[in-house]
């Protein structure tokens, strides 16, 4: 049985002892780093605890540990990982990329061997990104589902949710290093949230995200080729970047090669901005102008996954308004959708 | 043997014998180190061991899961290479995928095959099919245009169904005649004014180009089909073959996985269907 409310205490020290005691078997990754600008890297190079893991979500998406950018599709690599400070939009597209990769009639054998093996410890965020817009999609900058533990950082440590039997076992194992949470400690994990929600929501506001219309309508009227399209298209390189930074983005191509060792295949993140994505031998090509291209990403988001699965595949997280060489503004976009 | 553990990956197939159909048009005649169950109108990816791999539809009888043919136009990297190949060479298949043609929908219908070009090859699986259970369907009307005579495919059986069956109408045309050609001239849809439909019984089942189909599509709307009995085998860019990489989707469609046979009312509004 899943406890999800179960509530406990974990302190800064008592934190770094449980990683230290995960990292005898596992690889653990921390979102951790410089203000605002956080990595996921690997906790040994963040030296020794205690430290506090990220404000705010780390500039590479999580699907960078499940997800590779090439993948040797015939050889498994089913390395035990923890990830430390996960935030709340990461855990999200994490339900675009399960589907994808483990829903369907086939799963990817590499993608669930990563997924079994992540154990995931979220944090609250505790600042936001000027270019986050999670709360204008009906998100919270914290996470209320998907994580094993969930960690909400007061002074000197955590409140701590368990999400997950995985979460419960862990709680169990290390049961020192837990104790029950105290009511002024959840007054303030919930005071801290309801400020931090109310700041997003008011940058959200402050950038003119105000409007209530249905996304997936918005994206869906009109031709890929109007004007709205190919004016915002019209400083696009084409460079990708866009995609391989979403983490909902999850598009690949599967590449074939010849070594030493025999024959191979890869597996390749792939980017829908690229010209020849739908190119089809003879050169016909569905969408062969940047415009139709550009619309072709926000119709997967906005109107092709909340079809299938009943979730928009952007979490709000603004890599791409950060990444985009083109200065394409999602957030722009879309207020413009909705003139 | 086991299937591999990946759907990624191909089991091993011979290539058993090759036959030239046109100058650009071959079928490659595959023994699969496994049997390959499939149903008339699922696709498979085939595999140029290093290479690389391109989806195509079985054009043999669903009925033999042991053999596999493959009538392939020669078009890009890895077409050229099957085209280069011979007898013994060693390649990997791995499917079938998506859902075929829908066969319960079309007993009982009187069903029109319009083919063109290499669209044939799934055409002529579909029509194994309908000789599998030829008492189910009333009537079979099989229309194919090529560019000209040498780029029929199958010259030699569509004469033998032509005379096969009274139920079975077998109309072929060129775009182009030449010399000692005394059949019919120009595109196929002109096929459609020699043949007289029961609209209210009928489906129509249409593979080939993008151009072709489309006309074909237009036409057979303007004659009153239903956009519902009009049945389309799409093409676009495919990977993975599995519902997972992105390339062919159509609008709120994969056509790996949804399809790639759809009803034009299913599909009729998405921007750039037959680009
Ligand atoms: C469901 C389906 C069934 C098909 N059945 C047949 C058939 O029975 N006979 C036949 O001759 N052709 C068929 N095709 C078309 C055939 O797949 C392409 O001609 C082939 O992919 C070209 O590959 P290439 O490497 O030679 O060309 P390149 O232009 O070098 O293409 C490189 C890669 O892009 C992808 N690609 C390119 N063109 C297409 C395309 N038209 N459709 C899908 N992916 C493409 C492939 O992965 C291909 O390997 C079918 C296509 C689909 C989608
Ligand atoms: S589309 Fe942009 S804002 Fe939305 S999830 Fe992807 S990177 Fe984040
Ligand atoms: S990041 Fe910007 S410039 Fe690069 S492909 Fe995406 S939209 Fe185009
Ligand atoms: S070919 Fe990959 S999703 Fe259809």
């Amino acid at each position: 049985m899943v406890l999800a409310e179960t509530l406990y205490y974990l302190s800064e020290s008592g934190l770094a002892e449980l990683l230290d005691k995960l990292s005898h078997d596992n690889r653990v990754y921390l979102c951790a780093g410089e203000e605002l600008e956080y990595r996921i890297a690997p906790a040994e190079a963040s030296g020794p605890g205690p430290w506090r893991f990220s404000a705010v979500r780390a500039v590479e998406p999580l699907k960078s540990l499940l997800f590779a950018a090439r993948q040797d599709v015939s050889s498994l690599s089913p390395v035990p990982q923890v990830i430390l400070g996960a935030k709340a939009c990461d855990l999200a597209s994490l339900r675009i990329m399960d589907h994808v990769f483990l829903g369907g009639d086939f799963q990817d054998p590499d993608y669930k061997a990563r997924r079994d093996n992540l154990l995931i410890i979220s944090g609250d965020c505790t600042d936001a990104k000027d270019v986050c817009f999670c709360t204008f999609l009906g998100a919270k900058p914290y996470p209320e589902s998907g994580y094993d533990l969930n960690l909400s950082p007061l002074s000197g440590g955590y409140v701590v949710q368990v999400g997950s039997d995985k979460g419960t076992g862990l709680i169990e194992s290390n049961s020192g290093l837990f104790q029950p949470a105290k009511q002024d400690q959840l007054a303030q994990r919930d005071k801290n949230r309801a400020d931090l929600t109310a700041k997003v929501e008011r940058q959200v506001k402050a950038g003119g995200l105000t409007f209530q219309d249905r996304l997936d309508k918005l994206v869906g009227r009109g031709s890929p080729d109007v004007e709205l399209w190919t004016r915002n298209a019209s400083t696009c390189v084409e460079c990708g970047a866009c995609n391989f930074i979403c983490p909902t983005c999850h598009c690949f191509l599967l590449s074939d090669m010849e070594d030493r060792s025999g024959f191979k295949r890869f597996r390749n993140w792939d980017s829908c901005q690229y010209k020849n994505f739908a190119r089809v031998a003879g050169g016909a090509n569905q969408r062969p102008r940047r415009a139709q291209r550009l619309h072709t990403r926000f119709e997967k988001k906005f109107k092709f996954f909340p079809d299938r699965l009943g979730q928009i595949a952007c979490t709000g997280c603004g890599r791409c308004v950060e990444a985009c060489l083109g200065k394409i503004d999602m957030r722009e976009v879309l207020k413009e959708l909705a003139r | 043997m086991s299937k591999p553990a990946s759907p990624y990956q191909p089991i091993p197939v011979t290539l058993e014998k090759v036959s030239q159909e046109t100058s650009n048009i071959k079928t490659f005649w595959l023994r699969p180190a496994q049997p390959v169950p499939f149903r008339t109108g699922q696709f498979v990816e085939l595999t140029v061991p290093g290479l690389g791999e391109a989806p195509f539809t079985p054009s043999s009888s669903p009925a033999v899961a042991d053999r596999m043919e493959i009538t392939i136009m020669k078009a890009g990297t890895v077409t050229d290479c099957l085209h280069s190949l011979k007898a013994g060479a060693q390649l990997g298949v791995r499917g079938p995928y998506g859902k075929g043609y829908p066969m319960d929908e079309f007993y009982g219908k009187e069903l029109l095959i319009l083919g063109g070009g290499v669209g044939l090859a799934p055409l002529r699986s579909l029509l194994y099919q309908i000789f599998e259970d030829l008492d189910k369907f009333p009537r079979v009307m099989l229309l194919y245009g090529a560019k000209s005579p040498t780029d029929l495919v199958y010259a030699g059986q569509l004469e033998e169904w032509a005379k096969r069956d009274k139920k079975l109408e077998v109309l072929v045309t060129v775009d182009a005649a030449a010399n000692g050609w005394k059949g019919n001239v120009g595109v196929v849809t002109t096929l459609l004014r020699k043949i007289k439909l029961n609209l209210a019984q009928t489906s129509a089942v249409v593979c080939g180009p993008p151009i072709m189909m489309k006309f074909a599509t237009l036409e057979l709307v303007q004659t009153g089909l239903g956009k519902d009995r009009i049945y389309l085998s799409m093409e676009k860019n495919m990977s993975c073959g599995l519902g997972k990489c992105g390339h062919c989707r159509l609008g709120p469609y994969y056509i790996c996985e949804d399809g790639p046979v759809f009803t034009y009312d299913k599909i009729e509004a998405i921007a750039g269907l037959w680009e």
